[in-house]
C-alpha cells in the first residue's frame, strides 16, 4: 500500500466516529438501493403466484389441437408443463335446487391437469383411468344433489343449443342459463352419447367455473392414448422461460400445429406480471421504483459527499504538506477515491444484506395484512439482478460524492496547507447578519448564526438534507390523507356492513319471510329491508338544484324553468326502520301510514359526478316539506291512469340506514311505509311480484353473520343468494393501504436516517473544528449558559432555515402534485396536514438540537488550557 | 493597593511516581498598576501560573485572590463572569474568533456582557492600537502584528484588574515585537493597568518594575526594579 493510501486509512481510523456514520450513511443507502430492486421483485413474484392460484398455472392455451399434433408442444424445448383438457359438454342434473344450474359440465383433464389448475380435493383421489370422475363440492352445497365417493353415475353427456335468428347456436360455460320468456324460446340440450362413472373424489369448485355457469363442474380422467383418430384436444402450456421471444415462439408452434390464430390464448392476467404484455401497473411500479431510487441516491449522494468534503479540508494540512514533498496531483485525488473505496468496501456488503433482511423481515410484518387481499404470500425474493443493479447504484453513488471533493484535493498546494485554506477564504459578507439579530436573540444567537454561515457550502447541504426529509415525510402523508378521503367519497362511505340480495326465483311473501328471520339474528345490530318499485314524477324546473337541472344548461331562466320528468325509486321500508327513520326526521310515523293521504320521505343527497370527473355532493332538489308530487307508472313503456299524488312529508339528507350519498344521481328517491307502498301497487292493473327486495345490516360481527346466513340458508327452500360482506371489503381495502403506508412510511423513515447522519457528521465536525475558538470564548468570559445559548440558536437556526425552505415546497408539492392529480377525479378541499406539519417541525427541531447537544456535550467539559495548547499551531 | 494575592498555589500533573509538579507553593501579591514580569525556562511553570491567574486553569491546591475575590471559590458561570469583567487575556496565538470582524473582536467581552459599548474609549483605544482602517476586517485579513493588537484591544475594553499575556511577542518579528511591548507598557501607564506578562526575553522583562523568575514551578527570584 502507498504512502498517501496509508495516510487516508490512518485518518479515517483517528476520526473513527464520522467515518462510523458515514459507513452507516453507506449502509443505510445501499440496504434502501437493495429494498427497492427486492421489493419489485418480490412483488411480482407474489402477483405471479397470486394469479397463478386463480387462474392456474399456464401462459398460452391451444384450443382444439389434432391429437397427432399434441407431441409438438410437449416436447418443445421452451415446455414447462403442458396439461390436457377436452370440453366434453354437459349432462343434466337431475334435482338441482339451483335453477340457474341445472346442468353438470364435464372437463376432462390428464394428470397434469390436475396441477397446472390447482385443483383441491377434498377427499377421495383424482381419477386414473378414464372411468373415473371427481365432482365439485357445489353440487351438494348449492344445488343439493349428494353424490358420494364410490357412487357410480350414468351420465346423458350432450351440449345445450340455442335458436338466434335461424341460427342453431352451441353454448358453453360463459353463458348462463337461458329459460325460455316471452323473447326467447330458451336453451335446449340435446344428448349424445352415455357413459358411467365412478365417483372418486370432491374437489372444491375450480376457479374456472364461473358463478353465473350454468354447470356445475365435473372432472373425468383424460386418457391420451385412448383418444379417438379425429380427436382434438385444448393444451395449458407453461413456458420454461417467460419472456418475450416466448411470446414468438408460441405463435410459430400454433403453425406448426395447424391451429389458427384465434385457437392461441394467453393467461393475459399472469403475463402482465411479466412485463411481456404492456401494462399500467407495471409500468407504474417501475417508474414509482425509479423516482423511488434517484431520491435515494440525491439523499446519499448529499450525506456521503458531505462526509469526504470534511474529510478533506481536514486532511488539506496533510495533503499540501505531501504536495510539498512531490505528491502528484492524481497521487492527491486517488486518494479521496481511496477513502470512497475502503468506505464502499465496507459498506455495501453491509448494505445489501441488512436491506435483504430488512424486506424480509419487513414481508413477515406485513403478511398478515394481505391474507385477505391476495392469494398468494409475499415472500423474499433475491434476483441476482436486484443485487447486481443495487450494487452498481451504489458504486455510482460513492463515486459521484466522490468526484468533487476528489478535484479539489488535487488541487491542494503546499501553500495552502500552511495557510489553511478554509479561514484565507472568509470574507466579511459571507458571515454578515443582520444587527436585528442581536438586537432581538442576543450575541450568543448571532454568533450561532455566523457559525452557520461560514462553511457556506457544508451548511447549504446540510439544510438540503433536511428539506428532503421535511419533503418526502409531508408528501407522503398528504398523499396518504387524500388518497383514504377520495376513496371515502367515490366509496360513498357505504353506510352498512352486510347486504343480502335473494336472487333465485321466490314470492316477495318467501322472502320477506327469509329476511325476517335474519333480522332476529344473533349479530344483526340495525337492519332495514327495503322493496322498491320504479315511478316518475313531473318536477318543476324551480324545484332542482341548478347543478341537478337537466334543463339548466343552457343558461336561459325560461328553460331552466321547464317542468321535466324526474325518475325515482319509490322504496318502503320495514316498519321498525320506518319508526326510526320517522324519528330522526322529526316525523309522526302515522301520518306516513296514512294511505288516503300517502306521503313519504324525501332523501334529498346526491353525488353528482361533472364533466370533468369530480364528485361533488349536494342537495338535489330545492323542495320543502308539504309539497306534492304526481308519481304515474308506465306498463311496457306506456303512462296509464294509475298514477297516485305523494305529498313530501319530509326531507332527509340521510337514509333509513344513514347513507348521505348516492352514485345513481339520474334517479331520486323517496321512502315510504309498506302500507303506502302496497296501497300504490293495488292500483296498477296487474300486481308486479316484486323481485326488487334486499336487505341492509349494520352488524358487530359481520363474518359471523353471513356464516349464520348462509347456515340458515341451507334450511330454506332459497337457493341463491347474494352477500356483499362490505365489512371485509372494507377491511381488504384499508390493509391494502396500511400495507402501502408501512413501505412509504418505512422508505421517508429511512430517508430520513440517511439525513440525520449527515446532519449529525456536518454538525459534530463543525462543532468539533470549533473546540478551539470555543475554549477562547471560554477564556474571555463566556458562561455554560452562554455557551448552551450559542448552540442551542445554531440548531434552532438550522431546524428554522429548513422549515423556512421545507414547509413551502412540501406545500407546492402536496398542492401541485398530489392534489392536482387526485383533484382531476375528485372535488375534494385542499387540506394541508396540520398534524403531519406539526410532527416534522418537533422532529427537524429534536434532531438539530439532539445532535448539537451531542456534539456540544463532548466540548463543554474539556479543559481550556487543553484546547489551546493543542490546537496551537 | 493589593490587586492580586496568590497564596501557595500547587499545581501536580498526573499522579503517583508520575506527578509532575507545574507549580510548587507559589506564593506573592501584586499591587494595583504594576507592570510585573515572569521570565524562566522552558516548563519551569510560567504558563501554568498565569493561566491559573486568569482563571482558566485550576490549582491543585492553593488560592488566588484578585481584588479580594477567591476566583477559584466561584461557581463555573461566576468564575466566566468574573473573566469578562476583571482579566484581559493575551495569548502568544492571538486567538481571536475567526468569524468576528476587528470590531467585534474587541469588543467581546462586552458582548458575552450585554453591555453598551463606551464609544470613546473604543475609539481611544482602535486609536492607540492603530486600527482606525481595520475596524470591519476579519483576523484572517490582518497580519500578526495587527492581530495581536486586536488581542490586547480585547484584554483592554473592559478596564480589567489584571492583565495577563502569554509570551506576546512569541510569534512576532523584532520590528513588531517592540511595538507590541511599547503598547502594553502605554496602557499599563496611561490606564493604569496591572499588567503581567511571562517571557523569556530579557528585553523585555528589563523593561518591567519587578520579575519574577520561575524553576521547576517555585520562585527562586524576585526583583523589584524600580518603584
Amino acid at each position: 500500500m502507498n504512502i498517501i493510501n496509508k495516510l487516508t486509512l490512518r485518518h479515517l481510523k483517528l476520526n473513527k466516529q464520522r467515518t462510523i456514520v458515514t459507513i452507516i450513511g453507506v449502509v443505510l443507502a445501499v440496504a434502501m438501493l437493495t429494498a427497492v430492486p427486492v421489493f419489485v421483485a418480490s412483488f411480482l413474484d407474489m402477483m405471479q403466484r397470486s394469479v397463478i392460484a386463480d387462474t392456474g398455472n399456464w401462459h398460452v392455451l391451444y384450443s382444439d389441437v389434432p391429437r397427432q399434433n399434441i407431441d409438438i408442444v410437449v416436447n418443445d424445448e421452451n415446455t414447462a408443463s403442458a396439461a390436457l383438457s377436452q370440453d366434453m359438454g354437459y349432462a343434466r342434473l337431475d334435482g338441482s335446487r339451483n335453477e340457474d344450474k341445472p346442468y353438470l359440465f364435464l372437463k376432462s383433464f390428464d394428470e397434469q391437469g390436475f396441477a397446472t389448475y390447482n385443483l383441491k380435493l377434498l377427499e377421495g383421489r383424482f381419477p386414473q383411468k378414464s372411468s373415473d370422475i371427481v365432482i365439485s363440492s357445489s353440487i351438494a352445497e348449492n344445488g343439493g344433489v349428494v353424490y358420494r365417493i364410490g357412487d357410480t353415475i350414468k351420465l346423458e353427456i350432450g351440449q345445450r343449443h340455442l335458436e338466434q335468428g335461424g341460427n342453431d347456436l352451441l353454448l358453453g360455460q360463459d353463458h348462463s342459463y337461458v329459460e325460455q320468456s316471452a323473447d326467447t324460446t330458451g336453451e335446449r340440450f340435446i344428448p349424445e352419447y352415455t357413459r358411467e362413472y365412478t365417483v372418486t373424489g370432491i374437489i372444491s369448485p375450480p376457479s374456472f367455473e364461473q358463478y353465473w355457469a350454468p354447470g356445475y363442474t365435473v372432472i373425468p380422467f383424460l386418457d391420451k392414448n385412448e383418444l379417438a383418430a379425429g380427436a382434438t384436444v385444448n393444451i395449458s402450456t407453461a413456458w420454461q422461460n417467460v419472456n418475450k421471444e416466448a411470446n414468438i415462439h408460441a405463435n410459430e408452434l400454433a403453425e406448426d400445429m395447424e391451429i389458427s390464430s384465434d385457437k392461441v390464448s394467453y393467461n393475459r392476467a399472469l403475463l402482465r406480471y411479466y412485463g411481456i404484455i404492456d401494462d399500467n401497473l407495471l409500468s407504474t411500479l417501475y417508474s414509482l421504483a425509479a423516482f423511488m431510487i434517484v431520491l435515494i441516491i440525491i439523499g446519499s449522494v448529499a450525506l456521503i459527499y458531505n462526509s469526504f468534503a470534511i474529510s478533506i479540508s481536514e486532511r488539506s494540512r496533510h495533503l499540501g504538506m505531501l504536495a510539498s514533498v512531490g505528491a502528484t496531483t492524481r497521487q492527491k485525488r486517488n486518494s479521496v477515491f481511496f477513502e470512497g473505496l475502503v468506505v464502499g468496501i465496507i459498506g455495501i456488503p453491509l448494505g445489501v444484506f441488512f436491506g435483504t433482511l430488512g424486506m424480509g423481515i419487513t414481508f413477515e410484518l406485513v403478511q398478515p395484512l394481505l391474507t385477505d387481499v391476495f392469494k398468494a404470500d409475499l415472500g423474499l425474493v433475491v434476483s441476482s439482478d436486484a443485487i447486481i443493479s443495487a450494487v452498481l447504484l451504489s458504486m455510482l453513488t460513492i463515486l459521484i460524492s466522490a468526484y468533487i471533493p476528489a478535484r479539489r484535493a488535487s488541487r491542494i498546494s503546499p501553500i495552502d496547507a500552511i495557510r489553511q485554506t478554509q479561514d484565507v477564504k472568509l470574507t466579511g459578507r459571507t458571515v454578515k447578519t443582520s444587527r436585528l439579530t442581536r438586537l432581538i436573540f442576543g450575541f450568543e444567537a448571532e454568533l450561532g448564526l455566523k457559525n452557520l454561515k461560514r462553511h457556506r457550502r457544508r451548511y447549504k447541504v446540510t439544510i438540503f438534507s433536511l428539506v428532503i426529509s421535511i419533503v418526502l415525510f409531508l408528501s407522503v402523508s398528504s398523499l396518504s390523507m387524500l388518497a383514504q378521503q377520495s376513496a371515502e367519497l367515490a366509496a360513498g362511505s357505504i353506510p352498512y356492513d352486510v347486504s343480502v340480495f335473494v336472487t333465485s326465483s321466490a314470492t316477495a311473501q318467501e322472502k320477506m319471510d327469509f329476511y325476517r328471520v335474519i333480522t332476529r339474528m344473533e349479530h344483526v345490530d340495525y337492519a332495514v329491508i327495503e322493496q322498491s318499485m320504479e315511478a316518475e314524477a313531473v318536477v318543476s324546473g324551480d324545484l332542482m338544484a341548478a347543478a341537478t337541472n337537466p334543463n339548466a344548461q343552457s343558461g336561459k331562466q325560461e328553460q331552466t324553468l321547464q317542468p321535466f320528468s324526474m325518475q325515482f325509486q319509490i322504496k318502503a321500508i320495514d316498519d321498525a326502520a320506518l319508526n326510526r327513520y320517522a324519528q330522526e326526521t322529526g316525523m309522526d310515523v302515522t301520518c306516513l301510514k296514512d294511505t288516503r293521504n300517502p306521503g313519504g320521505i324525501l332523501f334529498n343527497t346526491v353525488t353528482i359526478r361533472s364533466a370533468d370527473n369530480k364528485y361533488t355532493r349536494m342537495n338535489r332538489f330545492n323542495i320543502e316539506a308539504g309539497e306534492s308530487l304526481q308519481f304515474i307508472h308506465k306498463i311496457n313503456g306506456e303512462p296509464g291512469d294509475y298514477g297516485t299524488e305523494l305529498q313530501i312529508i319530509a326531507v332527509a339528507d340521510k337514509t333509513p340506514m344513514g347513507g348521505t350519498s348516492l352514485m345513481d344521481p339520474d334517479e331520486a328517491i323517496l321512502f315510504v311505509s309498506a302500507e303506502v307502498y302496497a296501497a300504490m301497487q293495488a292500483k296498477l292493473p296487474e300486481v308486479i311480484d316484486n323481485t326488487n327486495v334486499h336487505m341492509l345490516i349494520r352488524s358487530s360481527d359481520p363474518s359471523s353473520l353471513v356464516e349464520d346466513i348462509k347456515e340458515f340458508q341451507q334450511q330454506t327452500s332459497i337457493a341463491n343468494l347474494i352477500i356483499n360482506d362490505v365489512a371485509a371489503a372494507n377491511k381488504r381495502n384499508s390493509q391494502v393501504n396500511t400495507f402501502i403506508n408501512v413501505f412509504f412510511y418505512g422508505f421517508v423513515l429511512l430517508m430520513a436516517a440517511i439525513c440525520g447522519a449527515n446532519i449529525l457528521n456536518t454538525i459534530s465536525t463543525s462543532v468539533l473544528l470549533r473546540r478551539r475558538e470555543f475554549a477562547v470564548l471560554k477564556s474571555v468570559g463566556m458562561t455554560p449558559a452562554g455557551f448552551n445559548k450559542m448552540i442551542r440558536y445554531e440548531s434552532l437556526f438550522y431546524g428554522l432555515k429548513a422549515l423556512f425552505y421545507g414547509l413551502p415546497i412540501s406545500f407546492a408539492m402536496m398542492y401541485y402534485f398530489i392534489y392536482r392529480s387526485i383533484s382531476n377525479s375528485f372535488t375534494l378541499a385542499f387540506v394541508i396536514p396540520w398534524g403531519s406539519v406539526i410532527v416534522a417541525i418537533i422532529a427537524i427541531l429534536a434532531m438539530v438540537s439532539l445532535t448539537m447537544l451531542y456534539a456540544g456535550s463532548k466540548i463543554k467539559t474539556e479543559n481550556i488550557i487543553d484546547v489551546l495548547k493543542n490546537e496551537s499551531i | 493597593m493589593e490587586i492580586l494575592r496568590v497564596e501557595d498555589l500547587a499545581k501536580i500533573y498526573g499522579e503517583g511516581e508520575t506527578a509532575v509538579k507545574a507549580l510548587d507553593r507559589v506564593s506573592f501579591s501584586v499591587e494595583k498598576g504594576e507592570f510585573l514580569a515572569v521570565i524562566g525556562p522552558s516548563g519551569s511553570g510560567k504558563s501554568t501560573l498565569l493561566h491559573i491567574l486568569g482563571g482558566v486553569d485550576t490549582p491543585t491546591s492553593g488560592k488566588v485572590f484578585i481584588d479580594n475575590t477567591d476566583i477559584y471559590a466561584l461557581d463555573e458561570t461566576r468564575l466566566a463572569i468574573f473573566r469578562r469583567r476583571q482579566i484581559g487575556l493575551i495569548y502568544q496565538f492571538y486567538n481571536l474568533i475567526p468569524i468576528l470582524n476587528v470590531q467585534e473582536n474587541i469588543t467581546l467581552p462586552l458582548l458575552l456582557d450585554e453591555r453598551q459599548v463606551d464609544k470613546s474609549q473604543l475609539d481611544e483605544i482602535i486609536v492607540t492600537l492603530g486600527l482606525t482602517d481595520r475596524l470591519n476586517h476579519l483576523p484572517n485579513q490582518l497580519s500578526g502584528g495587527q492581530q495581536q493588537r486586536v488581542s490586547i484591544g480585547r484584554a483592554l475594553i473592559n478596564n480589567p484588574a489584571l492583565m495577563l499575556a502569554d509570551e506576546p511577542t512569541g510569534n512576532l518579528d523584532s520590528k513588531n515585537s517592540a511595538e507590541i511591548v511599547k503598547l502594553l507598557k502605554l496602557s499599563n501607564q496611561k490606564y493604569n493597568q496591572t499588567l503581567i506578562i511571562i517571557t523569556h526575553d530579557e528585553r523585555i522583562a528589563l523593561q518591567a518594575d519587578r520579575v519574577i523568575s520561575l524553576e521547576d514551578g517555585r520562585i527562586v527570584k524576585d526583583q523589584v526594579m524600580r518603584k
